[in-house]
C-alpha cells in the first residue's frame, strides 16, 4: 500500500483495525481460557462466547440427565407432577434452574423455583415438599436403556412466600 | 515490508463490492426474518419472567449501568425500531446509519434476552457480522442510496465505467475476511472445549458421548430421528472423530483458500445433520459459511464466461435423421 490516503480514510482504517483486532483477540483469548481452565466464561462476555456445545464426555452405562421430573407432596398425602409448562418455563430455563439447584446447590435458584411454584401451580398453598427426580434412562451401545428413577433432592416448601419474590413485569 | 503494511495489505486489499452487497442483503434479510419469526416471542417470554431471574452479562451491565432490567414500555419500541432499521438496511436506505442502528439494537435485544438465563450460540456471529457490516461500504451496490446518488448526479462522474462484478474498493473485502478468520476461532473453541473438558484427552470421541446427546435431545426436543440414530454406536464413533478433526483443522482454510471446497460442503452437511437429527439449528452459521467463503462475483463471472461446445447448423443437419428427412 504505497498510495497516500486521506485523513478520513486513515481514521476509518484505524477504526476497522481496532474492531477487527479487538474481536479476534477476544475470541482467541476465550480459547486460551477454555484450554487452560476448562472453566465457564462465555455468558458474561456475550457476544464473545466459548463454543462449548456438547463438550462433556459421557460413558457407557451413564444415566441420561436430559431433564428432571418435579413432584409436589401435599400436606394431606397427595402427590402431583409439576410440568415445566405449569411453571411457564422453556425447556432450557427449566433445565438451567434444576441444574443450578442440583449441581451447585444455589439457594437463589431454590427460591426462584419455590416462587414459581407458589405463583403458577394451582393449590400451591397446601404443598409441603418438592421432589426433584431423575429420568429412568441410561446410555448403552445399542441406544437408551431403562433404569429406575431416583429422588435426587427434596426441598421443604415454606408456608409463607419468600422475600426474594419479584412479580413479573 | 513492515507489520503495518502487511496488516493493511491483508485487510484493505481491493475486493468486489458485489460480494459485500450479497453479504449485507443475505444477513439483514435473515435477521429481519429471525426478528419477526422468533425474537418477538422471545422478548415476550423473558418479559413474563420474574425480575429476580435477571442476570445481565458484562456488556449489558455496562450499557444499562444497573441491575434492573428495562421494562416492556422500552423494550417493545426498541424492538420495532430494530425491525424498521433492518428493512432500511435491507433496501440500502441511509445504509450505514441504518446498519449501525440495526446492529446495535440487535446486540441490545440479544443481550436482554440472554440476561434471563437462557442463552444460545448461533446468534453471536450474526451480531458481530452485522457490526462489521455497519463499518463497511456495504450500501455501495444494490441500494436506494446508490439510486438516489445517481438521480441527484452525485455519483462519481468522469471515471471509467467497469462491469458490475469488477467494481472493487479497498474497504469491500475486510468484513468477509473478518468472518473467514472468525469461523476457525469458533471451531477451534468447540474442539478445545471438547478436549479440555475430557481432561485434555480424546475421550470425548468415544461414540457413547454423542449417543448420550442424541438420547438427551430426543427427550428435550422430541426428536425421534435422534433416538433412532442413537443405536448406531460405530457410525457415531466415526462421526465424532470426523467432527474433532474438522474443527481442529478448519483454520487451514485461511492460508489455503482452495481447501474451502472440501471443508465447506462438510461443514454444511454437519450443520444440516445437526438440525435434522438433534434439532440444533445453526442457520446463521450456514448463512455466513455461504456468504463469506464463496466468492460470488468470481463465481458469477466464471459462469457467465463459461463456453459450451455447440455443433454447427450444417453438422447438426447431417447428424439428425429427422431433420435430414425433412430437408430431403
Amino acid at each position: 500500500m504505497t498510495t497516500a490516503i486521506s485523513g478520513r480514510e486513515l481514521a476509518l482504517r484505524r477504526l476497522v483495525s481496532f474492531f477487527v483486532g479487538m474481536v479476534l483477540f477476544a475470541q482467541a483469548a476465550t480459547i486460551c481460557f477454555t484450554a487452560a481452565t476448562s472453566g465457564k466464561l462465555w455468558l458474561r462476555l456475550y457476544p464473545i462466547v466459548e463454543y462449548d456445545m456438547y463438550r462433556d464426555p459421557h460413558k457407557e452405562g451413564e444415566r441420561v440427565d436430559a431433564s428432571w421430573n418435579l413432584e409436589a407432596s401435599f400436606a394431606d398425602g397427595r402427590k402431583m407432577e409439576i410440568t415445566r409448562q405449569m411453571l411457564g418455563l422453556e425447556i432450557w430455563d427449566f433445565i438451567g434452574l434444576m441444574q443450578g439447584i442440583l449441581n451447585q446447590h444455589l439457594e437463589k435458584q431454590k427460591s426462584q423455583l419455590i416462587n414459581l411454584v407458589r405463583t403458577r401451580v394451582p393449590d400451591s398453598a397446601n404443598i409441603s415438599e418438592l421432589h426433584i427426580k431423575s429420568l429412568g434412562l441410561r446410555v448403552s451401545r445399542n441406544g437408551p436403556e431403562k433404569i429406575d428413577a431416583e429422588t435426587l433432592l427434596t426441598i421443604p416448601f415454606p408456608a409463607q412466600p419468600l422475600a426474594a419474590t419479584t412479580p413479573a413485569r | 515490508m513492515t507489520l503495518s503494511e502487511r496488516w493493511n495489505n491483508f485487510w484493505f486489499a481491493d475486493a468486489p463490492y458485489f460480494d459485500l452487497a450479497v453479504m449485507r442483503i443475505a444477513c439483514v434479510a435473515f435477521q429481519c426474518f429471525f426478528l419477526l419469526d422468533s425474537q418477538f416471542g422471545a422478548v415476550q417470554y423473558v418479559l413474563s419472567l420474574p425480575a429476580d431471574m435477571y442476570h445481565p452479562p458484562v456488556l449489558m451491565w455496562a450499557l444499562t449501568g444497573g441491575t434492573e432490567p428495562w421494562t416492556a414500555s422500552v423494550i417493545y419500541p426498541l424492538y420495532w425500531i430494530t425491525v424498521l432499521a433492518g428493512f432500511a438496511a435491507l433496501v440500502g436506505l441511509l445504509t450505514n446509519a441504518s446498519m449501525v442502528v440495526f446492529s446495535l439494537c440487535n446486540l441490545y435485544l440479544q443481550l436482554f434476552i440472554f440476561s434471563f438465563g437462557d442463552y444460545h450460540h448461533p446468534e453471536a456471529i450474526m451480531v458481530i457480522g452485522l457490526l462489521a457490516l455497519a463499518l463497511s461500504p456495504c450500501g455501495k451496490l444494490f441500494s436506494v442510496d446508490n439510486l438516489i446518488a445517481r438521480f441527484r448526479g452525485t455519483a462519481p462522474v468522469g471515471g471509467t465505467s467497469v462491469p458490475l462484478l469488477d467494481y472493487k474498493g479497498p474497504y469491500a473485502g475486510w468484513p468477509i475476511k473478518f468472518i473467514q478468520c472468525f469461523f476457525p476461532l469458533m471451531y477451534i473453541s468447540a474442539a478445545v472445549a471438547k478436549v479440555a473438558y475430557s481432561g485434555y484427552s480424546l475421550e470425548w470421541a468415544n461414540g457413547y458421548t454423542l449417543q448420550y446427546y442424541f438420547i438427551q435431545d430426543d427427550i428435550r426436543k422430541v426428536s425421534p430421528l435422534a433416538l433412532w440414530a442413537s443405536q448406531w454406536h460405530t457410525v457415531i464413533f466415526l462421526g465424532q472423530i470426523t467432527v474433532l478433526f474438522y474443527q481442529m483443522t478448519y483454520f487451514l482454510v485461511v492460508p489455503y483458500p482452495k481447501l474451502r471446497w472440501i471443508y465447506l460442503p462438510i461443514g454444511m452437511g454437519f450443520h444440516l445433520a445437526n438440525y435434522l437429527i438433534i434439532k440444533a439449528p445453526f442457520p446463521q452459521w450456514i448463512l455466513f459459511l455461504l456468504v463469506a467463503y464463496i466468492p460470488w462475483s468470481l463465481a458469477l463471472k466464471k459462469l457467465y464466461e463459461t463456453r459450451v461446445l455447440v455443433p454447427s447448423p450444417s453438422a447438426a443437419r447431417e447428424t439428425t435423421p429427422v431433420e435430414a428427412r425433412v430437408t430431403s
